[in-house]
């Protein structure tokens, strides 16, 4: 398992988290909060995807 | 050896049994489940005006009548015909020559969909958070989740003629095994997602407890695409790309989750 797979699966966890945490604000009716950790949950789920892509074609 | 070889014929024993029964027939069963646990409490419970009660039936009656449908007209179109053209004929030569399977998951699917859809139009207030029990609401959304899957790919009947041509007992060797690792990657991604959709069952307001809904669904999809993205590609064929790709490729998307990081801590440490 390369060090970037390692990177890429603590992104998704990251991910997965940002989007829980988003949900509960947006629960909360914490409108601000909840668009905040929305944002950073799909950054971190692109983050993840462009860390493991193969160079040729890039 | 002996006990897994028993196991997988008594289930191909039960999945032969339940498609001998019918796709519509094998659809009635979590269609009534989801039925029961989110329609008829809204048209039978107090308050609910007598048509949402005569609509309600109505979808029963499709998910029971589908399999009387179903056997109705036997002479699906042949194989080797070609499909009628995408123009105003073509669809009606289609409309006339679908098979009664088409017809029984026509009236299936859209008899118990509309019907509940208009229940829940006539009774709005039935899907109120005070009103809906949270595990109630999750049974109901896992069998809307069977019924939609039975629907789209319900258990065939064996073909006799064609059966008759494979050896159940060859040694048939899968092209490929899901790789080790991957199974754990979208079965951890799996529980994320399920665990979100548990998030604002609680919610009072109606719009705010279905924006919650959409986009823990949304979450989730995106999630699960990229989770199988990750994992596919630690099998993939490495190329590798330059230093100055990958940072080019990468440092934008890593520097902005920096500077989002970095501003909700600081945001959080000034509130």
């Amino acid at each position: 398992m390369h060090l970037l797979d390692v990177l890429a699966a603590l992104l998704l966890t990251a991910a997965a988290a940002a989007f829980a945490f988003g949900a509960f604000a947006l629960a909360r009716a914490d409108d601000v909060e909840a668009f905040y950790f929305l944002i950073v949950g799909a950054v971190a789920l692109r983050s993840s995807v462009q860390v493991v892509r193969p160079g040729a074609g890039a | 050896m002996k006990a897994q070889g028993a196991d997988a014929g008594a289930v191909r024993r039960a999945l032969r049994l339940l498609a001998n029964v019918g796709p519509s027939a094998q659809a009635a069963i979590p269609g009534g489940y989801a039925w029961a646990m989110t329609v008829a409490p809204a048209a039978f419970g107090r308050g609910a005006p007598w048509i949402a009660k005569a609509v309600a039936l109505v979808g029963v009656l499709a998910l029971l009548s589908a399999p009387w449908v179903e056997g109705w007209k036997a002479e699906p179109r042949a194989e080797a015909e070609p499909p009628p053209p995408r123009t105003l004929a073509g669809l009606v030569e289609r409309v006339r020559t679908a098979s009664s399977g088409a017809w029984a998951r026509a009236w299936s699917v859209w008899g118990l969909v509309l019907s509940s859809a208009l229940v829940w139009a006539l009774v709005p207030g039935a899907l109120a958070a005070t009103r809906l029990d949270n595990v109630r609401g999750i049974l109901g959304m896992a069998g809307w989740a069977l019924f939609a899957f039975t629907s789209a790919a319900p258990a065939l009947p064996r073909d006799r003629a064609r059966a008759e041509l494979v050896d159940d007992g060859s040694p048939l060797k899968p092209r490929s095994s899901v790789a080790r690792g991957d199974g754990a990657y979208i079965a951890v991604v799996l529980v994320a997602v399920l665990a979100m959709q548990t998030i604002g069952w609680g919610v009072g307001n109606p719009e705010r407890a279905v924006l919650v809904r959409v986009v823990t669904l949304a979450a989730g999809v995106a999630l699960l695409t990229s989770a199988t993205t990750v994992a596919l590609a630690r099998h993939a064929t490495r190329v590798p790309a330059s230093r100055k790709l990958r940072m080019r490729r990468a440092t934008p998307w890593l520097a902005l989750l920096c500077v989002l990081a970095g501003s909700g801590i600081a945001f959080a440490m000034l509130r």
